[in-house]
């Protein structure tokens, strides 16, 4: 993990120095998220004593947002790779502050109008009844709008799968599970994301 | 109210599509206050007319509700200042409207205060509303909208402290005043 900042920067570096200066870049981005698909794993040891392994699948429309900020750098003429960061509606009551590096790449050129395709992932920091870290990835496309130098408009369209955990609660006692009978929790959210990001 | 909800939605979309013709402009609002849709209509002497259709979001960030409101406003809207610089054209206009709507208000907790749950009670508002904004014209068929908007009015509600009478109560509409600060950038296209 500790490697990862030196590989990208391994990797990036023959962009930049091809491309001479990156132009550095800051935006806002906003958006509504439609969470489709939760899925779980849990394997626990119930307050009875006995072994619980259940992997739950619910497909639940449930509406979310969220607000970024971003500062980046376009790399070439048609790559820019930025830092994200803001607040993040995952599922009922799952706000997270996700630290995020997204790539965009336009085939026309990042100061022209044309679609993009997007990818990227990161972290995600809990808020409030979360306790554990968890992770993002986002794919998907954009439409930018040049409106002048230095300012464009994009409206995105991404699909966001994020990697949680979530408290399990016990089926006899209604009470959280200790952390220490826990085996395996996981959860994952499946969401589609409609955004409207402020380029600078 | 599900029922009246739906109405107003099929109201509003009847008029969505009618309105078109005459607009000049239509766009998306977005704003803490929620999001929406907004026609502005065709400017004549420095005058113009916006019409916006709001899914207000209130309480809904904080999870304190689950379900959002809907409010309507037009407005009347005074350009006083034209501006250009840099290739960017600056329109400064300020305008008196009307609002009204199926909203929440008066909520027992403010904020991100999560353990208060607002109460599931919505209530009709009207009031008057006072616009004030500026347009940013980029010379393109898209263009950006920079506005703040204040309502005062009333709310009107079922009697939550009289639950088995069909009780209303009536009280000013604090929401108007309190989300007056919240900017609202419309991203709006030209249509003709």
């Amino acid at each position: 993990m500790k490697r990862l900042p030196l590989v990208l920067l391994l990797i990036l570096s023959p962009l930049v120095l091809r491309a001479g200066m990156p132009r550095i870049t800051w935006g806002l981005e906003w958006g509504y998220t439609a969470t489709i698909l939760k899925t779980s794993q849990h394997n626990f040891v119930c307050d009875e004593g006995y072994r619980i392994i259940e992997n739950p699948v619910s497909w639940r429309y449930f509406s979310n947002g969220s607000v970024l900020a971003c500062a980046g750098a376009d790399i070439t003429e048609h790559i820019n790779l930025s830092a994200y960061t803001g607040l993040q509606g995952v599922y009922s009551r799952r706000w997270v502050v996700p630290a995020m590096l997204r790539m965009k790449w336009s085939p026309a050129g990042l100061r022209s109008d044309g679609f993009m395709l997007v990818a990227g992932g990161g972290l995600t920091f809990p808020t409030t009844v979360l306790r554990e870290t968890g992770m993002e990835t986002q794919a998907g496309v954009a439409y930018r709008i040049a409106l002048i130098r230095g300012l464009s408009l994009d409206l995105l369209l991404t699909w966001n799968f994020t990697l949680d955990w979530e408290n399990i609660t016990d089926p006899d006692t209604r009470q959280w599970v200790p952390r220490s009978k826990i085996t395996n929790n996981s959860t994952e959210y499946q969401a589609l994301n409609l955004s409207i990001a402020l380029n600078f | 109210m599900q029922r009246v909800l739906t109405r107003l939605f099929a109201l509003w979309l009847l008029a969505a599509l009618c309105l078109p013709a005459a607009a000049q402009e239509a766009g998306f609002l977005n704003s803490p206050k929620g999001f929406g849709a907004q026609y502005r209509f065709t400017e004549s002497d420095g005058v113009f007319h916006t019409a916006t259709a709001l899914i207000d979001i209130y309480g809904i960030p904080t999870s304190r509700c689950s379900s959002p409101g809907i409010r309507f406003n037009f407005s009347r809207q005074y350009i006083f200042k034209q501006l250009e610089s840099r290739g960017v054209s600056f329109t400064l206009y300020a305008g008196p409207g009307l609002s009204a709507g199926i909203v929440r208000d008066h909520d027992k907790g403010r904020w991100f205060d999560l353990t208060s749950l607002i109460s599931e009670n919505p209530g009709f508002m009207f009031a008057l509303s006072g616009d004030a904004g500026c347009r940013f014209g980029f010379g393109r068929k898209v263009s950006l909208d920079l506005s703040f908007t204040a309502d005062a009015g009333i709310h009107v509600r079922r009697n939550e402290d009289e639950p088995s009478y069909a009780a209303t109560s009536l009280s000013i509409y604090n929401n108007g005043f309190l989300q007056a600060i919240y900017p609202q950038l419309t991203v709006l296209f030209k249509l003709q």
